[in-house]
Parts: C-alpha cells; structure tokens; sequence
C-alpha cells in the first residue's frame, strides 16, 4: 500500500530525529516501535518525532504514540513532537498528548529546545 | 493484498458537480493500491467523463435518479464501473475526435487513459466498464493538465 | 418543512485503509456543501474514526461486510451516518483524555468516539438489531446554495 509509514532516522549527537512518513494508523505500528528501538540502541537520549510526512493520523496511530511515550518515561528518554498540521496537533491535544510531550512546529525549534536543556550536540550527561 | 477482490459501492446523484465525489472516492482507492500520480489523475478525468455522461445523457439530470460507481480492486488491476438508468442506452465507440460532439468527445477522451473500456446496454441503464492496471507495459495518457482533486 | 435530502451513499469492505475511501467521499461532498477548511478537517478525522470503529467492532474485520455511509442534508447540517452490522447489545463506551499513569487498557476505539463528540457538532449512536448507526452532524455555513 502507498501510504504505509516509512520511518528514517537522523542521528544527530544524542538527539534522533525520526522523520515519519505516510499514515499513522494500526499499519504503523512494527515500523514505529522498530525505528523508536533502533534509536535507542544506538544511544539516543532524545528523540524528535516528525511529522511532517504525515497527513493522516488516527487513534490507533495515536495508541501507538502513547505505548511509545510510555516506554520513553520508563527509560529517561525525552520523547518531543513536530511538524504536526495544526489539524493535528489540537487532536493531540484533545486526547491529553500534549500533557506528556512537548509539541513544536517545526524540527528547529524542537532541537533548540532539547539544546537549551542540554540535550543535543555536546551531552554533558 | 489478499487474492479476494474487494468491492466499493457509490451513489450520487445525477446532479453536475457530484462526479468529484466519484473521483475523490476513486483516487483514494487507487493511491491504497500503488497507482502513480500520473494514472491516478488519467482514471480520475475518464471517470469524470463517464459520470457526467451519465448524469446527463443516461439519467437526464434527474436528481432523483442515481448514478452508480462500483469500484472492484484485483489483483493489479482497478475496474470501474458506472451505471446509469438511461434506456436510450446505444453507444457508438467514438473512434476520431469529433469537437462537435460532446459526448463523443468524453468516450474519446475515456478511451485514451485507461487501459480497457467497454459500453454497454443492460436492461437497467446504461454501463461502461473501465480498467486500469497496476504495472501497464505502456504508459497510456498523459497525466500532466488535469481537474484538481477535491481536496482542499 | 424542510426535509432530509439523501445525497450519496458508499459501501466499503470492512478492511482497515478503505476508511480513507470515506473521508474523500465525504471530503468531496462537504466541499459542494460550503463546509470548508478546519471544519474539513474536523470531518474528515470524526468520519475516520467512525468508519475504523465499524471495521472493528463492527465486523469483526470481514470484508465481505460492508460498512455503509451514507450523506445527506437537512436545512441546516450535513449529516453522515456510519453503519456496521454489529449486534447491537453492548453500545460503545465513550473514551476519555490520555493518563499515562493509568494507561488505557482497552481497544482504542474509545479514544475515536471521543474524539468524534469532540469534532463534530451533533453525534449519536443508535444500536439497532441490524446494526450500530453513529449519525453525526456538522452546521452548514449560513450562506449555502445547495
């Protein structure tokens, strides 16, 4: 199916931008909870969610996200969201998302973000 | 995809401007499928064509009246199908560009970007069938001036 | 009195995916409708959940069932209507907001219908012996030629 999601990873220091691409429903799940662990074993502290690839997100995508969140609290990973359509990001924060990560606009403000709190190019963790 | 075909049944009403709906539906089906851009706009203007044939000219822009569109996905291939309740249901295949004729034109305009078309008179109305295929040998039509997708 | 028009009717397979096939449908007609930007949006998310419910619960994931949609007007709104083949005894429980320090247990089909009361602006749900109907309603815009 065309819209099945594809997820790639950029590595940048400790913090790992996954860039989701396609729809986020049920389908998703393997190639999301794969990229997420995939990132963890290599290090990451951080991880930014991307959506900018994404136009179609519904509440089984959105379940995923949350055993996502879930896990990331359980191991001390910072998980943040962007490049969600403004669409999107009021659902998130309709179902209480946005309670547990942080959305931003854009990938930019979301790696400033993470810098500021000294996640990001030189961790000093 | 499983070898089981599945079916999606549309009806609108035979009422001008309601053919997007079919060419909405139908792009999503065939982007869930794997069609390129290009074939996807090809089969949304030969089904534009097809349903304002028939809203106009099988269903005589009766509102009340409906136009079918059955969508089946195969196994590499989309078939179309849009019914009409026309009884005057005769088609000759146009064969040359005739700008003179109208509906001519539209089965012309058909013929030339999908893969298989047919017309037909059942005792219901009026039928053409239209088939795509997933990985055509030659590319058929030319996707590049098209009608916008009803999106926003 | 104004009377309900029936515009268009869609029947998928109750196949997860084929509830894009609804929300262009529906994207389609609402934009003929006058209904237009975020309200689209809106529309296009309470009608995908509505339709993954059906395919779920529903119907048990059966292709051969369909899930029908179905498009009308009143004077004042456009109304879809979501129906599966479910035996109608257990009406579906409505979802509420994400607690992870009590994380849902459940089908996520909840979170949809949250989601749908909170997108649209009527919705009901209706369990019938032949099925479950979820109506929704959207307000047409005040200036509207259809």
């Amino acid at each position: 199916m065309a819209q099945e999601l594809k997820v790639a990873a950029r590595y940048m220091g400790p913090v790992t931008v996954l860039d989701l691409q396609g729809d986020v429903t049920m389908f998703a799940e393997s190639e999301l909870t794969r990229a997420y662990h995939q990132a963890i074993d290599n290090g990451a502290q951080a991880l930014v969610l991307n959506f900018a690839g994404t136009d179609y997100i519904n509440s089984a995508g959105i379940a995923i996200i949350i055993s996502l969140l879930t896990e990331a609290r359980a191991g001390a990973i910072t998980l943040v969201i962007c490049g969600l359509s403004a669409h999107y990001q009021k659902i998130f924060r309709m179902v209480g998302l946005t309670q547990y990560a942080e959305v931003y606009d854009s990938e930019d403000l979301a790696v400033q973000e993470l810098k500021k709190r000294g996640i990001g190019e030189s961790a000093p963790v | 995809m499983s070898n089981e075909k599945q079916v999606i049944h549309l009806h609108i009403p035979s009422e001008l401007g309601y053919e997007k709906v079919a060419m909405g539906a139908a792009r999503s089906v065939a982007q869930k499928m794997g069609f390129s851009n290009d074939r996807i706009l090809d089969l949304q203007t030969a089904i534009a064509e097809a349903c304002t044939n028939a809203i106009e000219h099988g269903n005589r822009l009766n509102a009340a009246q409906r136009v079918e569109v059955v969508l089946t996905v195969e196994e590499g291939a989309l078939a179309v199908d849009v019914h009409d309740r026309g009884r005057d249901a005769q088609f000759a295949e146009p064969q040359i560009y005739d700008h003179n004729n109208h509906r001519g034109m539209g089965m012309y305009i058909i013929k030339q970007l999908v893969d298989e078309v047919q017309w037909s008179a059942q005792p219901h109305g009026g039928q053409v069938r239209m088939v795509i295929y997933l990985e055509p040998d030659t590319v058929v039509g030319n996707g590049s001036r098209l009608p916008e997708e009803p999106r926003l | 009195m104004p009377t309900k028009r029936q515009l268009v009717e869609l029947r998928i397979p109750s196949v997860f995916g084929y509830e894009k096939v609804a929300m262009a449908t529906v994207t389609a007609v609402a934009l003929r409708v006058g209904i237009s930007g975020e309200r689209i949006e809106d529309l296009r998310t309470a009608v995908a959940e509505a339709c993954i419910n059906a395919i779920e619960y529903g119907n048990g994931v059966g292709a051969e069932v369909p899930v029908v949609v179905t498009i009308s007007t009143d004077a004042r709104h456009l109304l879809i209507d979501v129906r599966d083949r479910a035996l109608g005894n257990s009406k579906p429980q409505m979802g509420k907001m994400v607690d992870l320090q009590n994380p849902p247990t459940g089908p996520h089909g909840n979170m949809g219908l949250f989601l749908i009361q909170h997108l649209v602006d009527k919705v009901d749900i209706v369990c019938r012996a032949n099925g479950t109907h979820v109506h929704m309603a959207m307000r047409l815009p005040d200036i509207v030629l259809h």
